[in-house]
């Protein structure tokens, strides 16, 4: 599990930390079951209080993403397959529309749109 | 309370086995050539005395009392500890003064003057009452408060003496002295021996408890 | 869980200091850091804890129990640092270990030694041979060595060289993995609290200005830079301390959101540290 955080950002750390594990799990970087820190090894380990920590596991297992089992620990929480695709399918969709949006300005027509997503698609093979 | 009293024998060992060692060498010299077992007793007790006086002011020198007020202990155990940690040490030490002076060969006093009932609860008397006044004055005021207390007595006593050498006060002062002094010698033929070294025993540690009550609340109070 | 530390209502007066109406708790877990200048109050509210000194009123409870009805069995459990440790003073360490121990029933020798041994500590030396910053060390390593439930430090890292003060600072972040022990800590160095403080209390001249979470006050407090316009009334409201500089005006907001709502390009809203917080709420005019 990978966590930087920044004290320069606008964003509360709580919300970088939840962030940045809701996203590894979603890429399935953070597999279903493994196990997470604890709320407190974490907050020595970044060096920020407990509280935040705490705060942040609160969000994910809120959200579904992680379970704690008192006495054992916190593990990443079985995910519901159609959730997850859907929420990958948001992502995909956020950074699409994106695209467009810039596309649009720059006077680029959808149909130039497509050969580009076309190339792209075969780079990758 | 164990626990405070072991505190103080060990952070005073040194210091108390070179006083034992000193304190013996000095009533063997000195005692030894007393011939009144009165005398002795007053000598020794006041000795014996000063033995629990200068570890408690040895505490208050080094501010070692805010180390104990942050042990667990109540400041009623800290003040209780001190009162048998006392009298420990003036029993302790009132032996060995006596096994100094009858060990010394040619000692002026033998077994007979300084093991008898009298001599032994004439010297308890004598502890108890020196103990039960300052240990109160101790904790109020600390080493300065027993420095206060000698000096005073002292001028006390001059003042006695001097007025006293007026005649007309020498003879109210005599006579007083001898009323109390026939008083207990009444007392004690009326009660018989044994009887009146009990209510002395009793007396002494009615005065010792309300000493002790004394000094806990004026410990209670002090602020480190 | 109950709070390591409840306080309400504390008062306490020396002839030209009060101390008054205190009122805070520490949650059982954390660790709260007490700020302030010298002179606020820091010491006497530690003291009060530890029933070094009588309050005038109010009332504490340690870990459940009241601090003097329970006195003994709660220092039992408490591992204090005094601002300066005093001693017999030629007793060597060893000897006032041995005396000290004695009183914890969960006393760790071999911790101690540890400890000792880490903190470089000459057990045969007499204590008054000791540095400041030695004293400190060994009167710590007393502290963490019979399994203490809170610990009490009063300016734990003053003397101390700043190595040893991280390792100090890292090692009470160590102890908190149970979240069964507390700390409370007293500073005037601020950067101890940055990293290592769960919650932070705020005292000034011998009252409580704030106790908070560390991160409400990183998260919702802020410090606007601008110029002599900052001092209208309009927007004193917003202010809990204002300074004046020759090259503009400093103000301090528990509410940036709100800043940022007000106030639009000409001023620079940032995230303040713990000791510019501390120094506009001391030095600053006081409006909120």
């Amino acid at each position: 599990m990978k966590v930087l955080i920044s004290n320069s950002s606008p964003d509360p750390i709580y919300e970088q930390i939840s962030r940045q594990i809701k996203a590894q799990i979603i890429s399935s970087d953070l597999a279903e079951g493994e196990a997470l820190p604890s709320i407190r090894k974490l907050a020595q380990e970044l060096q920020i209080s407990v509280i935040t920590t705490k705060r942040a596991y609160d969000e994910l297992e809120r959200e579904g993403f992680i379970n704690t089992v008192s006495g054992k620990g916190t593990y990443v929480a079985v995910q519901n397959q159609e959730l997850l695709k859907e929420k990958k399918m948001k992502i995909v969709e956020e950074k699409l529309a994106e695209a467009v949006s810039e596309a649009r300005i720059l006077g680029i027509g959808v149909e130039q749109l497509k050969e580009m997503l076309l190339l792209l698609y075969k780079e990758d093979e | 309370m164990r626990s405070l009293i072991l505190k103080d024998l060990i952070l005073n060992k040194k210091f108390l086995l070179w006083m034992g060692l000193l304190y013996f060498i000095y009533v063997a010299v000195f005692g030894s050539r007393i011939d009144n077992s009165r005398v002795t007793t007053f000598f020794v007790t006041f000795l014996c005395f000063v033995m629990p006086v200068m570890i408690f002011t040895r505490e208050e020198k080094f501010k070692g009392t805010v180390l104990v007020c942050s042990l667990p202990a109540t400041r009623k155990q800290i003040i209780m500890a001190r009162y048998v940690l006392g009298w420990l040490l003036m029993l302790g030490f009132f032996v060995l003064a006596t096994v100094a002076i009858l060990a010394v060969p040619g000692s002026k006093l033998g077994p007979e003057n300084l093991l008898n009932a009298r001599t032994l609860i004439f010297a308890l008397v004598l502890m108890a009452l020196y103990f039960a006044i300052l240990m109160p004055l101790l904790v109020r005021f600390g080493m300065v408060g027993f420095f206060v207390f000698l000096i005073s007595m002292q001028v006390l006593g001059f003042v006695t003496l001097a007025l006293a050498s007026q005649s007309a006060l020498k003879l109210n002062i005599r006579s007083s002295i001898a009323a109390i002094k026939n008083a207990f010698i009444s007392l004690n033929s009326n009660l018989g021996a044994p009887a009146y070294y009990a209510l002395l025993i009793v007396v002494m540690i009615a005065l010792n408890l309300a000493s002790f009550a004394c000094s806990v609340s004026i410990f209670k109070r002090k602020d480190f | 869980m109950e709070n390591a530390i409840q306080i309400k209502g504390l008062r306490k007066e020396y002839k030209g200091f009060t101390l008054k109406d205190v009122s805070f708790s520490l949650p059982q877990g954390y660790i709260m850091g007490l700020v302030g200048p010298n002179g606020a109050g820091k010491t006497t509210i530690i003291k009060l804890i530890m029933n070094l000194v009588r309050r005038k009123a109010g009332e504490i409870t340690v870990l459940g129990k009241d601090n003097i009805g329970d006195e003994a069995e709660v220092k039992s459990r408490i591992g204090f640092v005094h601002e300066a440790p005093s001693f017999y003073d030629d007793a060597p360490l060893k000897d006032i270990k041995a005396a000290v121990a004695h009183f914890y029933k969960r006393w760790d020798d071999k911790l101690f030694l540890a400890l000792a041994g880490e903190f470089g500590l000459p057990l045969d030396k007499k204590f008054k041979k000791l540095s400041h910053g030695m004293k400190m060390k060994f009167s710590i390593a007393l502290a963490l060595s019979h399994d203490a439930d809170l610990l009490i430090l009063d300016e734990p890292t003053s003397g101390l060289d700043p190595v040893f003060r991280r390792e100090l600072l890292e090692r009470l972040s160590g102890l908190m993995q149970d979240e069964r022990k507390s700390i409370l800590f007293s500073t005037h160095i601020t950067s101890d609290l940055e990293r290592t403080a769960d919650y932070i209390t705020f005292i000034h001249d011998g009252e409580i200005v704030f106790s908070l979470p560390k991160d409400d006050i990183k998260e919702k407090w802020g410090i606007v830079k601008g110029s002599r316009a900052l001092l209208e009334a309009q927007y004193r409201r917003l202010f809990r301390g204002i300074r004046e500089t020759s090259v503009g005006v400093e103000a301090l907001t528990s509410d940036i959101q709100e800043a940022r709502r007000t106030f639009d390009s000409d001023v620079v809203i940032e995230r303040p540290s713990i000791e510019e917080i501390m120094v506009l709420m001391d030095k600053g005019e006081h409006y909120a």
